[in-house]
């Protein structure tokens, strides 16, 4: 079914808090090089509203969590249960990128 | 910009998503395309949090209401048998049964129990008899100049 939400609760490829969780995966970032890099990997721009409403989602969920700053730039680093959400979403994105270059013959006949 | 945002959610990310919007404008003024999308997006949190708080509400009242269920159903199955229903009309009457039940053996344990009060106040009156009685007759004697 193609609506359905995988138990991590993470979406697919352009789902803002899955290019978060991946960003934060090599460190703790703030808001502004969160969007930044985003950008650069993802090639995804992602608005004040749209970055921070993921982080909120994120937060409240247990995947992220706030570092102490005495900053105004606050930031966040991916926690135990994001790590394995992250780890989740990607391995069943493989498998569906897996057999999508199978079926298209690009990866040498594996399904 | 942050008015379309709930109180609570400005309280705690208000100020580290203004710095994120200054540093993306970088000293330049805000476009409305980004007013529209925070405007926007503060809507949605608004709608997220109502949504939340309207789920607290039912689950609330879904455990009060099985709470209440509960005790009911517990008070309901405690109440003598006879407050169930009324009996039918060819059945003894209630105060036939309560004087059948009085005539069965108690047993030993409710006696003991039930006894308690009494000696206790069998204990008082005697107390009463042997200490306090003789010291108030001495007393009104002594006051009416008898020896």
């Amino acid at each position: 079914m193609a609506s359905k939400r995988p138990a991590s609760g993470l979406r697919r490829e352009n789902d803002p808090p899955l290019l978060i969780l991946i960003s934060l995966a090599d460190g703790p970032k703030h808001g502004h090089a969160l969007a930044k890099d985003i950008a650069a990997f993802a090639g995804v721009t992602l608005g004040p509203g749209a970055l921070y409403g993921a982080i909120t989602r994120l937060e409240e969920r247990g995947l992220i969590e706030p570092l102490g700053s005495d900053d105004r730039r606050r930031p966040y680093q991916i926690t135990s249960p994001g790590s394995a959400a992250l780890a989740a979403a990607l391995a069943d994105m493989r498998r569906v990128t897996r057999t999508g270059l199978a079926r298209l013959g690009l990866d040498g006949g594996r399904a | 910009m942050l008015r379309w945002y709930p109180r609570a959610w400005r309280e705690r990310y208000g100020k580290e998503f203004l710095a994120m919007v200054e540093d993306s404008l970088d000293g330049r003024r805000p476009t409305w395309r980004l007013r529209v999308s925070v405007a926007w997006a503060g809507l949605r949190e608004r709608g997220h949090q109502a949504r939340l708080t309207s789920q607290k509400a039912l689950l609330r009242g879904l455990t009060r209401g099985w709470l209440t269920f509960q005790v009911a159903g517990y008070l309901i199955a405690v109440l003598p048998s006879e407050f169930k229903a009324s009996p039918p009309p060819a059945r003894q009457c209630a105060g036939r049964v309560l004087l059948r039940r009085r005539r069965e053996p108690v047993p030993a344990t409710r006696m003991n129990l039930a006894g308690i009060p009494q000696l206790s106040l069998l204990l008082f009156i005697f107390a009463i008899s042997f200490f306090l009685l003789p010291f108030a007759v001495e007393t009104l004697l002594r006051r009416h100049g008898s020896p």
